[in-house]
């Protein structure tokens, strides 16, 4: 462990950044060294750290390079945008323009005391601030971009997100590539964390499609002023191992937030995925819905939790999951959990589990549909309630692809 | 929610808490070793294998460390002084049959829960369970003919030891948990009850349990048998005398329901507030057998308690019903684990839980099907009622599936009592309180509905003790 400890610290040194983004970046590296390997119920976290192996890409001691062919980073700015103020940027290079603005929104929502993993991506992050300045509505959407070299060499994406007061604005983030499959596994962490300031609203989209190959740790979390919005649309869709928690702290009073989540788990992928709504402030609101789908031997960990502390009266938390079963071999938990300190609230959760409908089938068959094809329908079909309320059509597309892909891919042909 | 902070009834007032000078012929001495287990085991006159059986749980307990802090419980237990409570008590020598035998302070204690007239007018048998020793003991001649044995669990030890050594702890071995560990060890009286095939049992048999010694702990262990196609149900109600430290319960309830046969078993918990009362009560569930598991839970600092049913053959159903009431320093952490381990088998899960003056109720719940379990159904339905702002409610529910081919629905709500609906009925001329009662008996409906009379009545007045307490 110590020389590889050694090695990601060696590799933190040649990360790009001023002096003082570096000293950021060391004593994260510190604190992730510090810590053991959390221990979770259902996911063994070694899946994910791989050791020294995810931890260091010695391959490529230049994964600065990340605008290079291996890995690679981008993200586009609507037009006109930055001369009302917008910035959007790579984070070590903001550091050097706009350090005020690093310094302000960086490690703010998410920090080091969040957890190993957290304080591993805090030391080796790459990636995005957007900030949006006071009143400023941004109609279209900002598109971020974090490739995974297929070498294996991991990128630890970092989004990072400030909204001013009654600022609007819309990302559309997509994470893929990476190893295409287990025998060149790579590890990585990858951080979204957002301050909504008051007034403001954000809507932010992630797509993740990782190679087969890798591991994954993701923390997403917005943080809420009084009045402000964020309305998360998560799909899961690729890596190996995938540890997914997307949260949203609603800690003024009237912040309101929607978290739908779709997942497809197919062949042995294993994803463990969670959303959490922490009400604080008083008429605070939050629905959380997740639908995901399972295939293959795959299997899935969905964890809901509306957790309302004492004072977040008039509060309404609300959970609905729903999984569906494409194969025998699947298997999923789902655990939605109420916590509940306040009187003054309401608060609830459904959930269902169940199989393709044979009837649905037969009747799309005996319309001449091939199975396939009738399998794709449903599968949309169940989706559609979340995919239809994607902002933007470009990645409405995108994720139907995705998940055209998953059926055509992964599920056999006798699914149902 | 006026004064909803004025604190519950449970103090002075107690009903049941009254205290009777009953000499003990025997007290084991506090604490637990195996010099206390072998004598326990000595005193009743068993047989050696179980004397080794009770020593090799020991060991399990003593290896066991206490349950990690999760949704199933652990963080209150650190309370817990295991050297400070009697693992054994007994206060008669001999079981007796005739009502005129009963020692008059014990026979006072009973005519005060009202025993004597429950019997005569409801009662099949009586096995009624006064400290670790069942003292009063009547089974009706009608089930004796069909061949039913209903007997405290020492009793058929002795009597029916062939019987009883097929299937005692095979449905909760002493490995499963700490607590099952520690009654495997001490256990003492409970209920055996066997009812052989196609035989039903037509009246609900009946037994009352209550602790009367200071820091005693009580380990009853009853295992009850349904042989293909017969019927029962087995009502266990429990209330006990109010103590200034704490006590420990733990019991083990372990139950076969053979083929196409339907067992009900009802509890009423009522422990007083200081008695930890941590309970493994599971069923196994075989081919087309109905399991029904109706458990309330108002007494008690602590509980946790989960009724399970494997479903071990295929058509088997599993229906539990639960009721939790926290009212100030109870915290009831009630639900049930329904595990499908076989094709067709369905399962429902109804849990209501009351939380009030700072209570808290947690359902914790498992729903579990296996892999090839194909056309399984489960149903879970979780409602929580507040009834003021220092009360806490927490709903973790655990759902595991490894099948395709299952319908599963899991559905669970928080609530306060509405404003609108007292509103309503306060401007029809019923006081608040009375509204207040209205409201929680329709929410807690479907379980006093399924009670035997006697007993929702019981219920009724208990919750209307608790509300007249707190809203005062």
């Amino acid at each position: 462990m110590g020389s590889a400890t050694e090695t990601f610290a060696q590799w933190v040194e040649t990360l790009p950044g001023p002096g003082w983004l570096g000293d950021l970046r060391r004593e994260a590296a510190a604190a992730d060294a510090a810590q053991p390997l959390p221990r979770w119920d259902r996911t063994d976290a070694a899946r994910i750290d791989l050791g020294a192996a995810g931890a260091a890409p010695a391959d490529v001691p230049g994964g600065a390079e990340v605008d290079g062919a291996l890995a690679a980073v981008r993200a586009v700015l609507p037009a006109g945008a930055e001369e009302r103020g917008v910035v959007c940027d790579r984070i070590d290079r903001l550091a050097e323009t706009h350090p005020d603005l690093v310094r302000r929104y960086l490690g703010r929502v998410v920090g080091l005391a969040d957890g190993k993993f957290e304080a591993r991506n805090a030391a080796a992050h790459i990636g995005y601030l957007l900030y949006v300045p006071d009143g400023v509505a941004l109609r279209d959407p900002v598109e971020i971009v974090y490739r995974q070299g297929a070498d294996g060499a991991p990128v630890h994406p970092r989004t990072v997100v400030g909204l001013g007061r009654a600022a609007e604005a819309t990302v559309v983030q997509r994470q893929e590539g990476g190893a295409p499959s287990d025998a060149r596994a790579c590890a990585l962490t990858a951080v979204v964390e957002a301050e909504v300031g008051e007034g403001a609203h954000l809507r932010f989209v992630d797509l993740q499609d990782w190679g087969g190959g890798v591991h994954a740790y993701v923390t997403r979390r917005a943080a809420l002023g009084r009045d402000a919005s964020v309305r998360w649309l998560i799909g899961e869709l690729g890596g190996s191992v995938l540890r997914s928690a997307t949260a949203t702290d609603l800690a003024q009073p009237g912040g309101e937030a929607l978290a739908l989540l779709v997942f497809f788990a197919s062949g042995s992928q294993h994803m463990d995925l969670a959303t959490t709504l922490r009400h604080v402030g008083p008429r605070t609101n939050g629905h959380m819905l997740t639908k995901g789908v399972l295939a293959g031997h795959s299997r899935a960990i969905y964890r809901g939790t509306s957790d309302i502390e004492r004072g977040a009266r008039d509060s309404n938390s609300q959970q609905k999951e729903n999984v569906l079963h494409l194969d025998p071999g699947v298997r999923s938990d789902a655990i939605p959990a109420l916590y509940i300190n306040e009187n003054q609230l309401q608060a609830g959760h459904a959930a269902t589990t169940g199989k393709v409908d044979a009837e649905q089938m037969f009747y799309l068959a005996s319309r001449g549909l091939p199975q396939r094809e009738a399998l794709r329908l449903i599968v949309h079909g169940f989706f559609a309630p979340l995919v239809e309320q994607l902002p933007v059509a470009s990645a409405r597309a995108r994720l139907e692809e995705l998940v055209d892909r998953k059926i055509d891919g992964d599920a056999p042909p006798g699914a149902a | 929610m006026a004064e909803a902070t004025t604190e519950l009834g449970l103090g002075s007032d107690y009903r049941y808490g009254f205290h009777d000078d009953v000499r003990p012929v025997f007290k084991a001495r506090r604490g637990l070793d195996a010099e206390v287990v072998a004598q326990i085991s000595e005193l009743k006159g068993e047989p050696a294998w179980m004397r080794d059986f009770r020593l090799r749980a020991l060991d399990i307990f003593l290896q066991k460390p206490l349950p990690l802090r999760s949704a199933w419980g652990g963080d209150e237990l650190g309370e817990l002084k295991f050297e400070d409570i009697y693992y054994y008590v007994r206060p008669t020598d001999h079981n007796v049959q005739n009502w005129d035998d009963v020692p008059a302070a014990i026979k006072n204690t009973f005519d005060r829960l009202g025993i004597p007239e429950a019997e005569r007018k409801f009662l099949a048998g009586a096995s009624a369970q006064y400290d670790s020793e069942v003292v009063y003991h009547n089974i009706n001649r009608e089930l004796e003919k069909q061949g039913v044995i209903f007997l405290d669990t020492d009793t058929a030890l002795r009597e029916h030891e062939e019987l009883f050594r097929r299937y005692f702890a095979t449905v909760v071995p002493p490995e499963d948990n700490k607590f099952a560990a520690l009654n495997s060890a001490v256990w003492s009286g409970g209920s055996f009850v066997y009812v052989p095939r196609g035989v039903d049992v037509k009246i609900p048999l009946q037994a009352y349990f209550r602790i009367n010694s200071q820091n005693m702990g009580q380990f009853e262990r009853t295992l009850i048998i349904c042989e293909p196609g017969s019927r029962v149900h087995y009502v266990e109600g429990c209330t006990a005398p109010i103590y200034t430290t704490d006590s420990l319960h733990s019991a083990v309830v372990e139950i076969l329901v053979l083929d196409g046969a339907r067992c009900r078993y009802t509890t009423i918990q009522n422990w007083s507030t200081n008695v930890y009362n941590l309970v493994t009560k599971r069923a196994m569930a075989y081919d087309n057998a109905t399991m029904e598991w109706v458990d309330g839970n108002l007494g008690s600092k602590v509980t946790m308690k989960y009724p399970s049913v494997y479903l071990m053959g295929r058509g088997a159903k599993a229906d539990i019903l639960s009721v939790a009431f926290a009212g100030p320093g109870q915290h009831q952490r009630a639900g049930g684990k329904a595990v499908h381990a076989a094709p067709d088998t369905t399962s429902t899960i109804v849990n209501k839980s009351i939380s009030k003056g700072g209570g808290k109720t947690t359902y914790v719940g498992l729903v579990s099907i296996a892999e090839d379990c194909p056309r399984c159904k489960s149903n879970v339905k979780c409602d929580a009622l507040m009834l003021d702002d220092r009360s806490q409610s927490d709903t973790v529910p655990y759902i595991e599936v490894e099948e395709d081919d299952v319908a599963l629905e899991h559905e669970a709500t928080v609530s306060k009592i509405s404003e609108e609906q007292l509103f309503y009925l306060m401007s029809r001329g019923i006081s608040e309180q009375q509204a207040t009662m209205m409201i929680i008996m329709g929410f807690i409906e479907p379980f006093a509905k399924s009670l035997p009379m006697e007993y929702a009545v019981e219920l009724n007045r208990l919750i209307e003790m608790e509300i007249e307490g707190g809203l005062g």
